[in-house]
């Protein structure tokens, strides 16, 4: 048994948000919801809330408090703004996992590691194609393995 | 976000610049609402938590579902299941936020890592732990010695802070008495005054 983790999703209104939500959904774990775009996220959580009743949902308009909150930090649609949302999210996410959605990794990841020094950088591309599991990598082994394990929960409970 | 921590530190030891640089890469920042919980009972203690802002409470429940205090939490103080801290065994005891609060995380990798990497945290902890060994033994002392008048006379005297913020029945639950003789108590003791 294991505690109930917040998960903060930053851009949730964005389609790479909607698909890792979709994934999350299952997992039982609360996920907090967070878009620049903060009109979206009223019917994008009544819309997760109708899917999954049981699931425990809140929005937070801004970022770094959607990150302060956080227990995992998962980065989607975060590309155009990236850099300042590392320098806003930076001081309350220290120790924390940060994970990258559908981002090439090479390039990004000095980037990342630079403005998040303290964080646990984990990479995940969603399933789409051929690949039915989502494909997670990074650094630090650790951190691989608890997303790796988020997305396990997932699946046998789907 | 680090200022009640900083603060507690440096009463105790002196840290530098470069030091308390350091020292905060080993803290997880965490906000949790009011009635979420930082632990619950089944879960292993993962964390000793400091609280920056709020009010947090360690409590156990039994089989009749009757909550018992064991610690509260406000700005300045930590608060851990020590024993499942240490062991990895699962905690029996509940830690929930009673306000909105701002913590400070630190898992006992970090905490060895620290303790590593920064020499004088160990003095730091040295003396918070004694700390804890005489509050607890006066603890201890106060409810199986004394009558509830005398156990909630000491409570407020310590912790005058706590008996401000901390709901009634709650600090009726914390000296094992009931909230209506908690109540009787303090008539009594304002009349006197």
């Amino acid at each position: 048994m294991s505690a109930k983790q917040t998960i903060a999703v930053i851009g949730a209104a964005s389609a790479e948000g909607k698909a890792v939500l979709a994934c999350l959904l299952p997992t039982g774990h609360r996920l907090l919801l967070m878009d620049e775009a903060a009109e979206k996220l009223p019917s994008l959580q009544q819309q997760l809330q109708h899917q999954q009743p049981r699931c425990e949902t809140d929005t937070e308009p801004c970022c770094r408090e959607a990150c302060w909150e956080a227990d995992v930090i998962v980065l989607a649609n975060a590309q155009p703004t990236l850099v300042d949302t590392l320098q806003k999210i930076k001081d309350v996410a220290t120790t924390k996992i940060v994970v990258c959605l559908g981002q090439n990794e090479e390039e990004t990841t000095s980037e990342i590691a630079q403005h998040l020094p303290h964080s646990k950088i984990v990479f995940l591309q969603l399933p789409g194609g051929a690949a039915k599991l989502p494909e997670i990598s990074g650094g630090n082994k650790p951190a691989v393995e608890a997303v790796r394990n988020l997305f396990k929960t997932a699946n046998n409970k789907q | 976000m680090f200022e009640a921590l900083l603060q507690n530190i440096g009463e105790k030891i002196a840290l530098t610049n470069e030091e308390t640089a350091q020292l905060k890469t080993y803290f997880t920042p965490k906000k949790l609402r009011k009635r979420q919980y930082l632990l619950q009972e089944g879960d292993v203690c993962k964390n000793l938590a400091f609280t920056e802002a709020g009010l947090l409470r360690l409590y156990s429940v039994d089989d009749k579902g009757i909550e018992h205090m064991l610690q509260f939490a406000l700005p300045g103080w930590w608060v851990v299941d020590i024993y499942s801290f240490l062991t990895g065994e699962p905690s029996r005891f509940n830690i929930d936020a009673l306000e909105d609060s701002e913590l400070l995380l630190l898992s006992q990798e970090n905490f060895e890592a620290m303790m590593a990497a920064l020499p004088k945290m160990e003095r730091y902890f040295r003396i918070l732990f004694q700390n804890n060994i005489i509050a607890k033994e006066r603890r201890l002392e106060s409810a199986i010695a004394f009558g509830a008048e005398e156990r909630y006379r000491q409570f407020e005297q310590a912790y005058p802070d706590f008996v401000q913020r901390i709901p009634l029945n709650l600090i009726a639950s914390y000296l094992g008495i009931t909230p209506e003789t908690l109540s009787r108590i303090r008539r009594k003791l304002a009349r006197k005054n």
